[in-house]
């Protein structure tokens, strides 16, 4: 088997480990993926004293996924051995808000796997994961650096937190705040990563964004006029009443067909603070969200035509409180059942650039 | 120009180019907005210019 997933609840951290080393007894993991609710504390350390052999990532969790499992106070972990990845890279970015140069980074894991002539020519094999911790609130500045210094494709998510917990992310026994976790996994029978946002395009009317603090996530103006008069104008609903669409009506980059969403958080300082920022001169538009488990299961059916190893799921923190909102909880995770499957409730995701109330599923084949 | 930047920038992978083009996107280049045949826009062009200069490819 080359790959194994595992739910825990431990009465600590030393526990959870305990019972990780029992469940997974005989397999010998290169790289074990995991997503630890923020009560326990120093979990890195405890399942790096566990497995000592294996290359350990992993992120803070508000709730975790296993399989068709949803719980939060659990640790989730993906074990993956040499049947299903052959190596693994992993490399810390700390300090990402000081907007870091890459190169040197990315220079250093292409050339771990033989340079990057040789990862490029065996694009198939190579994916990249990124975790993100979330207090940063660097993702989409740091995406956008990945993508300029890399042609790998990283996906991945960032952490989140118990109520009362704080925001980690972890590699080899760390843990790290304002930080990035990179890993490049060669695998052995390839991979595919599939998004989906169960967002759909509202209106066809493109807005463009002509005052925007990237940096701050604000957005000031859709086509030279305040981006709310706007918003609402597309919407057919009074400016007073905007903020009560902010959930269901979230903003897109459409890419050909692919949506990239952007979710409002709050009105400020004259514009709307949102948790993605936008460059000037993207055009957006106006989405509706739309049934998450059928949207979903269509995705998942049409991407996987075939038996996986594993699949990691970074499912939005919105996406989570919407279904559970909805009762649609059980039926989600009963689509994730079907595979070998971990995911926590993310801060955001990556894909490409860091996104919004989106799923990003890495599939291991 | 954009679609110079992504040809340079693909090296003849299609997956490489595609991913190039969604970078784009993100950077705040409605790529299937131009053609060869769109006036020329002072902000874009420079936009576009600076996109190739990060990506080490001149145009």
């Amino acid at each position: 088997m080359a790959v194994k997933t595992v739910l825990i609840k431990g009465t600590d951290s030393q526990d959870m480990a305990r019972q990780a080393s029992e469940a997974l007894a005989g397999f010998q993991p290169k790289l074990l993926l995991f997503f630890a609710s923020s009560i326990y504390v120093h979990p890195e350390a405890a399942l790096k004293e566990a497995f000592p052999g294996a290359e350990i990532i992993g992120s803070t969790s508000h709730s975790e996924y296993c399989n068709s499992d949803f719980t939060d106070g659990a640790v989730s972990i993906m074990a993956m051995d040499s049947g299903s990845v052959e190596d693994v890279c992993v490399r810390v970015v700390e300090n990402i808000s000081s907007d870091p140069d890459l190169r040197g980074v990315l220079e250093e894991m292409h050339g771990f796997f033989g340079g990057v002539d040789q990862v490029l020519a065996n694009y198939e094999s190579y994916v990249g994961l990124v975790m993100f911790e979330s207090s940063a609130k660097s993702e989409e500045i740091f995406m956008d650096r990945l993508g300029t210094v890399t042609d790998l494709l990283f996906v991945g998510g960032s952490s989140s937190a118990a109520d009362s917990g704080e925001s980690l992310v972890y590699a080899n026994g760390k843990s790290y705040s304002g930080a990035a976790v990179l890993a490049v996994l060669k695998t052995v029978n390839g991979y595919d990563v599939l998004k989906t946002q169960s967002a759909h395009i509202l209106s066809e009317r493109k807005l463009l964004v002509t005052k925007s603090d990237m940096r701050n996530r604000i957005l000031y103006e859709f086509d030279g006029r305040p981006c709310g008069e706007v918003y609402a104008e597309v919407l057919g609903v009074p400016l007073e009443k905007i903020q009560d669409y902010f959930v269901s009506n979230p903003l897109g980059v459409v890419a050909d067909t692919e949506i990239f969403v952007r979710t409002f958080n709050q009105i400020q300082d004259g514009g709307i603070t949102l948790h993605c920022g936008l460059p000037e001169g993207t055009e957006i538009n106006v989405l509706e969200i739309g049934n998450i488990v059928e949207d979903t299961k269509k995705a998942l059916d049409d991407a996987i035509t075939y038996e996986p190893a594993g699949l990691i799921n970074f499912n939005c923190l919105y996406r989570t409180l919407e279904m559970q909102k909805e009762n649609l909880v059980g039926p989600y995770c009963e689509l994730f059942g079907r595979y070998p499957s971990i995911g926590f409730s993310t801060n955001g995701e990556a894909f490409f650039g860091h996104i919004n109330e989106t799923s990003t599923v890495l599939v291991i084949k | 120009m954009i679609q110079q930047v992504i040809t340079q920038k693909g090296k003849g992978n299609l997956v490489i180019e595609n991913s190039v083009r969604t970078k784009m996107y993100l950077k705040g280049i409605a790529v299937d907005k131009y053609t060869a045949a769109s006036p020329d826009d002072p902000a874009i062009i420079l936009k576009v210019r600076e996109v190739a200069k990060e990506f080490g490819i001149s145009v």
